[in-house]
């Protein structure tokens, strides 16, 4: 056997012996480089030594320690009784049924009625959605008012004129928060990887 | 579940084992005890080279992945998790005391014979030959030597990966390393502990 190899083992080739496989390069060395061999064969027996040291066993008891100072955490499916039954709560379910049936039969009854009268409907309620509406108008004119006199508004405007134009920047507009929300959603899930727990 | 037989415990893997006690089942918590608490000891009683002080961290280590389990994330390994407790645990230890010094025949730090009798490690199997259990504890007793005079570093990795059995990628998780360096420190761990049993063999 020659020592004079051009290259030894590297240590993920060394691994690879150890862990059983054979790669071609590394079995071909040690057919040729007792250095190489040498460090094989002892971490063979090192590495078979310390698969013989046993698993050692707390004292006994240990279990029953461990559990004396753990907080098992009840999830409500397991716990036991729970609150429906009890006569009180019962009694309340009933009187919530009670009071639903009542109310729903009131809204049931008026909307039959209307129905049955929407002239009378419409003289009441029609001056109040009037007004309410024209406040509506006024409102939204107002606020596309006050858009249009700022600086930025004509080339905005250019901007989305076309759909050809349009399409892109939304587009890009809907990208970018996708991509936000992908990576706030990544940076909330991400384990932190030096947790000490 | 709830009524499952310990044989059936048996049959779960860890994730629905941990489940059930995310769901509060005693029996869950127990099995989970059952399963880790000798790799967890050993891996703590290595590290640490005192029983008592062991026994105390490995307590420690279940109350704490035990009263968390609710904040378990199924994505990892309940081994990687709790091992990195009972390493981080150790690890605090061995940099509050140094306790690095071996003693296979007891902790140095006992007041007592009896102290020095239950602190000494115990190695070897019952059902060898008297013969074979003296050659075994003989080279037993060489390499847990030969591992306590190892940096805590490489003793951590070389006990997770060549006594615990776990893959390269895991211990890099349980220790917080890259994959490089804890093959660094795994190969640099084999190479001292050839030189240490060598040097043990011709003195």
């Amino acid at each position: 056997m020659s020592t004079q190899t051009p290259q030894h083992l590297t240590a993920d080739e060394l691994d690879a012996l150890l862990g059983g496989a054979a790669p071609e390069r590394a079995t071909s060395h040690i057919a040729t480089c007792s250095t190489c061999l040498t460090m094989v064969t002892l971490d063979q027996q090192v590495v078979a030594a310390l698969g013989t040291l046993p698993a050692l066993e707390p004292a006994p008891g240990f279990g029953d320690r461990v559990m004396a100072r753990v907080a098992v955490h009840q999830r409500p499916l397991d716990a036991a009784p729970s609150v429906a039954a009890t006569p009180r709560a019962v009694a309340a379910r009933r009187r919530a049924m009670v009071a639903g049936a009542v109310a729903g039969g009131a809204l049931v009854a008026g909307f039959a009625w209307l129905a049955a009268h929407p002239a009378e409907l419409l003289r009441v309620a029609g001056p109040v959605l009037r007004d309410n509406a024209n406040s509506l108008w006024l409102s939204v004119q107002q606020a596309a008012s006050n858009v249009t006199t700022r600086p930025w508004y004509g080339s905005a405007r250019n901007l989305l004129a076309t759909p050809a134009r349009a399409f892109p920047v939304i587009g890009a507009i809907a990208a970018a928060y996708a991509l936000a929300l992908s990576g706030l959603r990544r940076v909330m899930t991400e384990p932190v990887p030096h947790a000490r727990w | 579940m709830s009524a499952l037989a310990p044989a059936d415990w048996h049959s779960l893997s860890d994730q629905e084992v941990v489940a059930a006690a995310v769901r509060g089942q005693e029996a869950a918590y127990r099995e989970l005890v059952r399963r880790y608490q000798r790799p967890v000891y050993s891996l703590i009683l290595r590290m640490v080279r005192n029983r008592e002080l062991a026994e105390d961290l490995a307590q420690e280590t279940f109350v704490k992945v035990l009263n968390a389990i609710d904040s378990y994330r199924p994505e990892y390994k309940f081994s990687s998790w709790i091992f990195k407790i009972a390493n981080n645990a150790a690890i605090d230890q061995l940099r509050r005391r140094e306790l690095a010094t071996l003693s296979l025949d007891g902790s140095p730090h006992a007041a007592s014979s009896e102290a020095v009798e239950a602190t000494s490690l115990q190695i070897g199997d019952e059902r060898e030959s008297a013969l074979d259990e003296m050659t075994s504890r003989e080279l037993g007793a060489q390499i847990e030597r030969a591992i306590a005079q190892l940096r805590p570093e490489y003793r951590s990795c070389i006990l997770l990966r060549h006594v615990e059995g776990r893959p390269y990628e895991e211990i890099a998780e349980i220790l917080g390393l890259p994959l490089g360096t804890v093959k660094t420190y795994i190969h640099r761990a084999r190479n001292e502990l050839r030189n240490l049993l060598a040097g043990s063999h011709e003195s």
